[in-house]
């Protein structure tokens, strides 16, 4: 179409004035597309949907709580707000492939809405096939993470992906305790460390951070975490990388199988936590602290050995 | 308009049998004019995104009703339209919507709810002035106007989503393009381009 000739966009015959607010329709502010995380949330409260329909038990037994008190709060929460379910997914993306790196962080899904039911009476019976150790005393985090108690050396041989450590000269942490599961592929390593003066303690469990670092990978999830309000999850950078800050509530996380499914006994309610990718590596960070100490001490940290 | 028609109906008969992952498919191509229409319908109301995850959690339950080889869009945007005002009502909200311009000012990139190609630049001040008119309208004028320009659906996808003849959407087009002239101050001197003028 040519450039119109001068005269009043009241004098318009009705196809240029359709043309014209076809134009305004470009710069209006309207809602963006919401993203991948969006299908994949509808995705998701179906199955939840069709699953709580046709009653089935729910393949999910709670792991003590790190905060044990949230737990049972949120497993009564009335039923009409676990059905209203806004279930907002981020799936292992294969983020940097896909463009998507503001949506996900490689092999963690994020949930917004309460996890699948949970089975009354397991909260505070500990870990299941996972455990510690034979020898007491049982290290920190022994009765909560999955995986073995390894030393650091076990897990880096264990591991093809660098661990790297939360430096303890610089944040004022004791070593941290290790724990590897071999079931996750590429295995799943977990440093726990110590609550301390400069830490505070996630409720009562002495833990003052928990790091959990995988090889993220594009077609499967291994993290899950369901979000409800008034928990949220915030963009942030960490050198440069993007990841998720969660917080503002409490929230589950699960560890998942294969086909997205809540690993047994893996569920458990989670404090703040940080979400971050450090080249293939996937990293989980879950402590008491703030946003920006959190953010510092995850862009601190450094290759163990 | 409905982009890869084959590929929807490949996709709703899968859904149809149960494959979720093939509607998850269909909402990641739709939800974006879906949000958009949610927001228009529900005049700014409430989340646009809740009422259009609720509606495609909904179209997906009525899977069955939709007819084989029927457009996909305009029946699920209907549905996403009626979530939308059905929760406006719901909460008792007579909030009228006050379109503005994006603060970058900016196009937005072209996607499945983009407005139709055709759409020629605004300059500002011509844009300004249209806004102000657009705002003032009434609602059902503002909604024809948005599903048809804004939105860039066709008039038979807007009579769809509105329930109505694709003739009833004819002359409610026309009227509103009437009324809105009718707001419009004389004497502006447009300097609407089209997209490709500078190319």
């Amino acid at each position: 179409m040519a450039e119109r000739g001068s005269g009043s966009l009241r004098g318009l015959p009705d196809d240029e004035l359709a043309l014209a607010l076809a134009g305004l329709g470009r710069v209006l502010e309207l809602p963006r597309d919401p993203g991948h995380a969006f299908a994949v949330a509808v995705r998701v409260r179906i199955e939840r949907e069709d699953r709580d329909a046709v009653r089935t038990p729910a393949p999910v037994r709670v792991r003590r709580a790190l905060l044990g008190g949230w737990l049972d709060r949120m497993r009564w929460l009335p039923p009409a707000r676990r059905a209203m379910v806004l279930a907002v997914i981020v799936v292992a993306l294969g983020a940097v492939a896909a463009g998507a790196t503001a949506l996900g962080v490689r092999g963690v899904r994020i949930i917004f809405g309460p996890p699948p039911s949970a089975s009354p009476g397991v909260g505070a019976t500990g870990a299941g096939s996972t455990s510690a150790t034979p020898q007491s005393p049982a290290p920190l985090g022994s009765d909560l993470i999955t995986g073995q108690h390894v030393s650091l050396r076990e897990a880096r041989e264990a591991v093809e992906f660098p661990i790297v450590l939360a430096v303890p000269q610089q944040h004022g942490f004791s070593a941290p305790e290790v724990y590897l599961d071999r079931s996750i592929p590429g295995g799943l390593v977990t440093l726990v460390y110590q609550a301390g003066p400069d830490l505070p303690a996630i409720g009562d469990s002495g833990i003052g951070l928990v790091l959990e670092e995988f090889e993220g990978q594009i077609s499967r999830p291994v993290i899950g975490k369901f979000v409800e309000p008034p928990t949220t999850v915030m963009d942030v950078s960490i050198d440069g990388t993007a990841g998720f800050w969660i917080a503002g509530g409490p929230h589950d996380v699960a560890y998942l199988g294969p086909d997205g499914e809540i690993r047994p006994n893996t569920l458990r309610v989670s404090g703040n936590s940080l979400l971050w990718e450090r080249g293939e590596v996937t990293l989980r960070m879950e402590s008491m602290l703030s946003k920006d100490r959190a953010v510092a001490i995850a862009a601190s940290v450094a290759p163990a050995g | 308009m409905e982009g890869r028609p084959l590929e929807d109906d490949e996709l709703i008969r899968r859904a149809k049998d149960g494959d979720v992952g093939a509607y998850e498919e269909l909402v990641r191509r739709y939800q974006g004019v879906a949000v958009r229409t949610a927001y228009l319908a529900a005049r700014g109301a409430g989340d646009a995104e809740d009422a259009t995850q609720e509606a495609f959690v909904k179209a997906y339950r009525a899977l069955a009703s939709f007819r084989d080889g029927a457009p996909f869009r305009p029946w699920l945007l209907r549905i996403v339209a009626n979530e939308a005002s059905n929760r406006r009502r719901a909460a008792g909200r007579r909030a009228r919507l006050a379109l503005r311009v994006a603060a970058s000012g900016a196009d937005r990139p072209s996607g499945d709810a983009a407005p139709s190609p055709e759409g020629a630049v605004v300059a500002a001040d011509e844009r300004d002035v249209l806004l102000r008119a657009v705002n003032t309208m009434r609602e059902e004028d503002r909604l024809v106007l948005g599903y048809r320009f804004f939105l860039g659906l066709s008039e038979a996808e807007t009579a769809q989503i509105l329930g109505c003849a694709l003739g009833t959407v004819k002359s409610r087009q026309a009227r509103a393009l009437a009324r809105l002239r009718r707001l419009l101050p004389s004497g502006m001197r447009p300097e609407t381009r089209p997209e490709t003028a500078d190319g």
